[in-house]
């Protein structure tokens, strides 16, 4: 549930624990809950992921169409998030509901993109003609904050693993482009460059990963960062409403990297095993 | 492209459906209960292509107004934007809006709602891939996921569509049947041990001589379609037993 | 997480997906899923015990094709390739190919996909054929995935190699299957992979009884070019290459090019125009010459290009016909008369206003049929000295070219009519390549020519199927059913009667009419209730609907439903109960003012079948006091006044010749002795014509007023200005104003037009006034947008106007009778009648149905006319009048047979044409001959078996008075 209230001394027992690396449900701090995935869930979609950790599901779904490129950038193609929680989630979420934190993710995921080099596999046509890819994040369940943007990253990441786009001729006879008729010729991404989330959230006097509710609840503050498939930072953002110490950030970093990139390989393995089957 | 196809099916009487299948027969059916661990009964229904997850929500608190007498339902039906093969706006959807509608109603019948007074029960079904009957669908997740979250209900409930192409009545349409031009569409939800209607929304037009075949055959697949559901609920008790 | 097995209940197998990415229309890239499944109940069409009970009536036998062919001597059974049954439908459908066959659904499809029309031949081959369709796209053990790098045509051939292996498997060794390809290479991977399999060619030479199959075989292109090396070993393009369908498509899109119908000239086979939109506005292009039509058959959808403006040309005002074309015998081929076309550029110089020209560009589809018409005859000394199988053939109709067929049975065939299909048009082959399909009779014989009438004009006219005749009622046994009488108006004690033409056997229409006192007339108008015979899609509704009209040749006629209906009971038989729909007006018995109109579902029991003579003889006859006379008095007055009222509103009197009628006399001492009998036209005619007038009217507008999205209307555009130009340069060189403004005008000024000294002079200028009307056409009101200027009947001066009068004969009447029986509460519409687009369609089909059957029927009296003359055995010296003045030939009108012969000038020097004043001169003698002038004309029957076409008679025509001496010597017969 999205807004769970504890008592201090609950609070208390908790940060204590995560002071002696020794988390509530067993973990330590910078363990992660298992996770599913399954690719090609949605025949419908170029590609699709969903991905799902104790009481957080997420669904992405890819979509394709062919537009103009922006005129800065002609050999680079483009990518829209669209990011919705279901009221499945809660029957807060119902309506528009949930709006706020949507917008937040999607600017981080668009932020995060930006200079993707995914951007440039996605031209057909230089100056003229690029894929524009839609990639929308459905939210069905919904856990701690700090993890869902983690899982949502995933999905995404996994989805475009999973995206297959038909190959496209320019005739130049007619001007105008012309799809394969081979059902099999089909282009695939190359998503190694695509970046993932790791949130870290300061409990006590700590940093965990993938904090759930309860710990969600006693925590201090969080930060999110994007991180590439070689450790490098690209983009992050503060979340919640405390104040954090610089200094510990600093050290941070390397660790952030090192989960970041286990997860990287995670996902490469785990979407293989799902192309190989 | 496809609907000229199916159209011109008249001219070849073949006894197969243009994906394979016998006019009488329902799609392969697949169906969880409790897919959810937050909500308090959900269940996951895939009819051929098209899937829907449910959720149930309640007996809880109303937000608003609530009843003395019975509990509200509120259903709410949605179509995911990347359901159908093209990208799809999520914005004022009057379909969706209608098919919520005719949710509560079936579905206000079908559960004991005397017996929560002053209370409200959620009901959201989210229809992530769309490859027709998607209401007929809806109604069969969500009665599952209501019976996963244990709220008494009269019956099973079970829904199944049929129309009526090349002059001869067919069971549970999918998306091309269902877009070839003037094809009439009969859904019908029921409380299968009582041969109680719950619901019946057709479109297209059928013709009365028709009525009656369109009919049965939308009751026949409701029958298809309960057997598979009461199987998924016993298997489901029995995994919960273990 | 969600997935797992699926829990089924009536599939053996789970749901399976195949996707493909498609462009669309609008250039979006959309990705589309399809669900399949795949099933092990498909049966195999033969007697097996594993397989489940077929549902389908076809059963194929396990001797079957012993015996017949001498590569495989057993029992076998043949699966045709698709590429078998893109090229070759001929041999299969014909009779001596066997009647057995399989049939894969993959290849059907594929055909379905690409060429819609030979798909729906081969719906009809099906029909006629024992021929099994194997659903093996749907068969777990036949169906096989797309692999990656594979064509589509690979992907099919995998597909049907795989539903032959198990085929072959299923039934044992016993029964042989057989694949049957069109080309070698495809033979060999068939083999390799352990089929049996045979080229069709091969197949058919070896066939016991291969003489007439083997002329139908297509050649593949690359076998053919064997045979043909040694000719055309100097091949050189004759023809510009087609442009790709995907340039043409962008070329239009961009407004380079235009797609059109190709229409070839009537007149001359050398030029042909096209209708296109240019700029907003309706043009006409001219394409003229070999090179500019570039391969376009008559009918073609084609893409053009307009030439640059100083290219543009007049229409020529020649009317080219074959036999001025001579041949060129060292070069086998036929050169076009080079002199004339020269002769033509030259007066075009002079021409006034100049036409668009333009090229053909690029096929967009073809819309070759199968073709009526004779072999050219050869020279008989090169016949002799070697075995030709190449040969050309004409074909009847003028607008297409000659086509070069191989035959082995020229001998057989060249006095024969034969029908045959064009395959291909290279670029190096200056005519079009294609093959014989069947010999229809011998040239002259009258039931042969009735038939190629009938086949020229696309008329469904086979017998009616078993399906069809099974819908009907035994017309012995059949009475009005009790439950009907009781819902049905009884109108059993009026005084009904019909009046008809001497001899219609299918009375569609009947009428009554009561004094109900205080100045006021019951009239009723009685329509055979068709529509409770023929259900809406049975099998004799879809037949009826194709047909759409019965087609009315001279000596014959094509029914629309079979004649148990349309002679027994449906006609309104005198002193026979039958069932009606009526219309009930309340008039005013002054003014014929209608009061009243009810429309009932009735029963009725006409007291008097009567001819339009007998019903004018009992009004005439003062003695006569009875029921149905009175009635028929009262009718004819009150027609007069409703005809006063309509032509006082401005409808039009739209002339044709009176109708005239052949009758075979003698026929047994000699076969085709004919005589001509005008039909007399009488009073009572146009007082049956008045009331079926009302009675469409009245329904159209009920049917409009409660049903406005679904009304089958008829309308009659009104013609703009422009039309009429022809009419009214004609009438002027008389001394006669057209006011063609509107309705009322024109035809007050076409009863002005009169000449005491030409008695046909009026006649002619209202038939004159016919050409320059468009055509009234169906239509249905939903898809008719602005209906006060769009319903308009304009030569009946109603603003809606419909057919409900003739359901035994006309189609649209029938749908009209089933909208109105919903209208009146008394049965569920059909649902195909709850769609506008449904009723468009069909508007179309009856639209052209009528269009042909129109054509049909003039041609009929013009093959009449021409056996009437030879009967004669002598020329015949005929009054008649010109019609029209071309440039290089007078049309004349003959009243007496209703016939329009047209008179070529010889020589063009000796006439000088003035298109202004609508005459000609012919110099040697100083004539003037002007529009509308007498002449007296010989007409004669000639061989014009000239060097190619042999037994082709026509009507000659001669100019007595004035005498134009002419070189051309008749033969008498």
């Amino acid at each position: 549930m999205a807004e769970l209230k504890l008592s201090e001394g609950e609070k208390c027992y908790l940060i204590n624990g995560i002071n002696d690396n020794f988390r509530i449900d067993g973990r330590s701090c910078w363990d992660r809950r298992e996770i599913e995935l399954e690719n090609n869930l949605l025949p419908s979609c170029v590609g699709s992921a969903l991905i799902r950790s104790v009481n957080c599901s997420v669904i992405a779904g890819v979509k394709m169409s062919l537009v103009s490129p922006d005129s800065g950038r002609p050999g680079k193609g483009k990518i829209e998030f669209f990011a919705d929680i279901s009221a499945n989630a809660d029957p807060l979420f119902e309506g528009r509901g949930g709006q706020e934190m949507t917008v937040e993710l999607v600017r981080f995921f668009e932020d995060s993109f930006k200079d993707c080099s995914l951007l440039d596999c996605l031209t057909v046509v230089e100056g003229k003609q690029v894929w524009c890819l839609s990639i929308d994040i459905l939210i069905l369940e919904i856990g701690a904050r700090a993890s869902l943007y983690d899982l949502c990253s995933i999905a995404v990441k996994a989805a475009l693993y999973d995206t297959r786009l038909p190959k496209v001729y320019f005739n130049p006879d007619i001007m105008d482009i012309e799809i394969s008729e081979d059902p099999f010729d089909l282009m695939q991404l190359d998503v190694s460059k695509v970046p993932i989330f790791v949130t870290v959230t300061r409990i006590g006097n700590n940093y965990t990963i993938d904090p759930t509710q309860e710990e969600e609840a006693s925590s201090i503050a969080s930060l999110l960062f994007s991180v590439d498939n070689c450790g490098t930072l690209l983009h992050s953002k503060k979340l919640g409403h405390g104040s954090l110490h610089c200094y510990p950030i600093k050290e941070l970093i390397p660790k952030i990297s090192e989960v970041a990139l286990e997860l990287h390989n995670f996902i490469d393995d785990q979407c293989k095993s799902f192309t190989s089957r | 492209m496809e609907s000229r196809i199916l159209l011109e099916s008249t001219s070849v009487k073949t006894p197969f459906r243009i994906d394979g299948r016998k006019p009488h027969e329902v799609r392969s059916l697949t169906c969880r209960l409790g897919v959810f661990q937050q909500a308090d009964g959900s269940s996951y229904v895939k009819l051929g292509n098209t899937q829907v997850l449910a959720t149930v929500y309640g007996p809880h608190d109303t937000r608003g107004k609530s009843n003395p007498e019975k509990s509200i339902i509120n259903c709410k039906f949605r179509l995911s934007t990347f359901s159908k093969s093209t990208r799809r706006n999520l914005h004022r959807d009057i379909r969706s809006i209608e098919i919520s509608n005719n949710l509560t109603q079936v579905f206000d019948s079908a559960i004991l709602t005397e017996l929560y007074p002053h209370s409200q029960i959620d009901i959201y079904l989210e229809v992530v891939q769309s490859d027709g009957s998607d209401y007929a669908a809806c109604i069969n997740a969500a009665s599952l996921a209501i019976i996963d979250a244990g709220i008494p209900i009269k019956d099973v409930v079970c829904a199944c569509s049929a129309g009526f192409i090349d002059n001869q009545p067919i069971t549970d349409i999918n998306a091309v049947e269902e877009s070839s031009n003037g094809t009439p569409i009969l859904t019908i939800g029921m409380l299968p041990k009582d041969k109680q209607i719950l619901s019946m929304e057709s479109s297209g037009g059928i013709h009365l001589d028709n009525l009656n075949d369109v009919m049965d055959a939308a009751i026949e697949g409701c029958k298809s379609v309960l057997f598979i559901m009461k199987q998924t609920i016993l298997n489901h008790i029995q995994e919960l037993k273990d | 997480m969600f997935s797992g097995e699926p829990l089924t209940s009536s599939m053996t197998k789970a749901g399976n997906v195949r996707s493909f990415y498609l462009k669309t229309k609008r250039g979006a890239i959309v990705k589309i899923v399809r669900e399949y499944y795949l099933r092990n109940d498909i049966p195999c069409g033969l007697e097996c015990s594993t397989c489940p009970i077929t549902d389908c009536s076809t059963k194929l036998s396990r001797k079957s094709r012993a015996q017949i062919n001498k590569l495989i001597p057993k029992a076998h059974l043949i699966v045709p390739d698709v590429n078998v049954l893109n090229n070759q439908l001929d041999v299969i459908e014909s009779s001596t190919f066997g009647d057995e066959l399989i049939l894969l659904k993959t290849d059907l499809n594929e055909i379905r996909s690409t060429n819609l029309s030979l798909f729906k031949r081969l719906m009809d081959v099906k029909g006629k054929k024992n021929i099994f369709l194997f659903e093996n796209q749907f068969n777990e053990h036949t169906y096989v995935e797309r692999l990656p790098k594979e064509t589509r045509e690979q992907y099919i051939f995998r597909l049907a190699i795989s539903a032959i292996k198990w085929y072959q498997n299923h039934i044992g060794k016993k029964l042989q299957i057989v694949l049957l390809v069109n080309d070698s290479s495809t033979k060999a991977k068939a083999t390799a992979e352990g089929l049996t399999c045979f080229t069709l060619v091969e197949y058919v030479e070896n066939l016991h009884d291969n003489v007439e199959l083997l002329d139908k075989v297509v050649r593949p292109p690359d076998e053919k070019m064997e045979v043909d090396q040694a000719i055309e070993k100097a091949a050189k393009f004759l023809y510009p290459e087609h442009l790709p369908l995907a340039i043409i498509q962008k070329g239009i899109k961009e407004g380079k090019y235009y797609q059109a119908k190709f229409a070839t000239n009537r007149d001359n086979y050398l030029e042909g125009s096209v209708h296109i939109t240019m700029n907003g506005e309706a043009v006409r292009v001219l394409i003229s010459g070999r090179e500019n039509m570039n391969r376009a058959v008559n009918d073609d959808i084609v893409a053009i290009e307009i030439a640059p403006k100083e290219e543009w040309k007049s229409k020529s005002d020649f009317v080219l016909t074959a036999d001025l074309i001579t041949e060129d015998k060292d070069e086998k081929e036929l050169e076009e008369p080079s002199e004339l076309e020269n002769k033509k550029d030259k007066k075009s110089e002079e021409g006034v206003i100049k036409r668009p020209t333009g090229k053909v560009v690029g096929i967009i589809k073809r819309n070759w049929r199968q073709y009526c018409g004779i072999i050219r005859e050869r020279d008989a000394c090169i016949m002799k000295n070697t075995i030709i199988t190449s040969h050309f053939f004409v074909p009847i109709d003028k607008r297409i070219p000659m086509i070069r067929i191989e035959t082995r049975q020229y001998d057989s065939l060249k006095s024969q009519r034969i029908l045959v299909a064009i395959d291909n048009w290279p670029r190096d082959s200056k005519f079009p390549r294609g093959h014989y399909v069947r010999a229809l009779g011998p040239i002259g014989d009258k039931a042969t020519e009735n038939e190629i009438l009938l086949l020229e004009h696309d008329i469904p006219h086979l017998q009616f199927t078993k399906s069809v005749m099974n819908c009907l009622p035994d017309p012995d046994k059949w009475s009005i059913p009790p439950e009907e009488l009781s819902k049905r108006l009884d109108f059993r004690d009026k005084p009904i009667c019909s009046v008809d033409p001497p001899g219609c056997t299918d009375i569609d229409d009947a009428l009554h009419c009561i004094d109900l006192g205080n100045g006021t007339y019951e009239v009723g108008v009685h329509i055979a209730d068709v529509s409770a015979f023929v259900k809406p899609n049975t099998p004799l509704d879809q037949e009826a609907a194709n047909r759409s009209t019965t087609v009315y040749l001279v000596d014959n006629r094509i029914d629309m439903i079979p004649t148990v209906l349309s002679s027994n009971l449906c006609s309104l038989m005198e002193n026979r109960e039958r069932q009606t729909f009526s219309v009930i007006w309340k008039l005013n018995a002054k003014t014929a003012e209608v009061i009243d109109t009810r429309f009932a579902k009735s029963v009725i029991k006409s007291r008097a079948a009567l001819t339009y003579a007998e019903a004018q003889l009992r009004i005439d006859s003062k003695d006569s006091k009875d029921d149905v006379t009175q009635g028929l008095r009262r009718l004819n007055a009150l027609a007069k006044k409703l005809k006063k009222k309509r032509i006082d509103k401005g409808a039009l009197v739209l002339a044709s010749l009176g109708e005239i009628k052949f009758i075979e006399v003698d026929s047994e001492t000699a076969d085709n002795v004919t005589k001509i009998e005008s039909k007399q036209l009488q009073d009572t005619n146009s007082m049956v014509e008045e009331f079926m007038l009302l009675a469409n009217i009245s329904v159209a507008e009920k049917l409009y007023q409660e049903v406005p999205q679904l009304a089958l209307l008829r309308h009659h555009p009104k013609p703009s200005a422009a039309n009429f130009d022809e009419l009214v340069q004609a009438c002027k060189s008389h001394g006669f104003d057209i006011d063609v403004q509107d309705g009322k005008s024109l035809a007050k000024s076409l009863d002005g037009a009169k000449d005491p000294k030409n008695s046909y002079l009026n006649l002619m200028i209202r038939m004159i006034t016919t050409r320059c009307m468009t055509q009234a056409q169906y239509f249905c009101s939903g898809k008719m947008a602005d209906p006060e200027n769009n319903f308009l009947h304009f030569g009946l001066a109603t603003p809606i106007y419909t057919h409900f009068t003739s359901p035994i004969r006309r189609y649209a009447d029938l749908i009209v009778h089933r909208l109105l029986s919903h209208v009146i509460g008394d049965t569920n519409l059909d649902p195909v009648l709850t769609s506008s687009e449904k009723i468009q369609t069909l508007c179309e089909n009856i639209n052209y149905r009528h269009h042909q059957a129109q054509l049909a029927s003039r041609a009929s009296i013009k093959l009449h006319t021409l056996i009437y003359i030879k009967s004669v055995k002598k020329p015949l010296t005929e009054e008649g009048y010109i019609l029209f003045v071309r440039k290089n030939a007078l049309q004349i009108l003959v009243p007496r047979l209703a016939f329009e012969a047209t008179y070529f000038f010889e020589s063009l020097t000796d006439w000088e044409y003035d298109g202004l004043t609508c005459t000609v001169k012919y110099l040697k003698k100083d004539i003037t001959l002007r529009q509308f002038d007498p002449v007296k004309i010989k007409l004669s029957l000639i061989d014009k078996s000239t060097e190619f076409r042999k037994g082709v008679e026509v009507i000659d025509v001669q100019l007595i008075k004035p005498l134009i001496e002419s070189n051309v010597k008749a033969i008498s017969t």
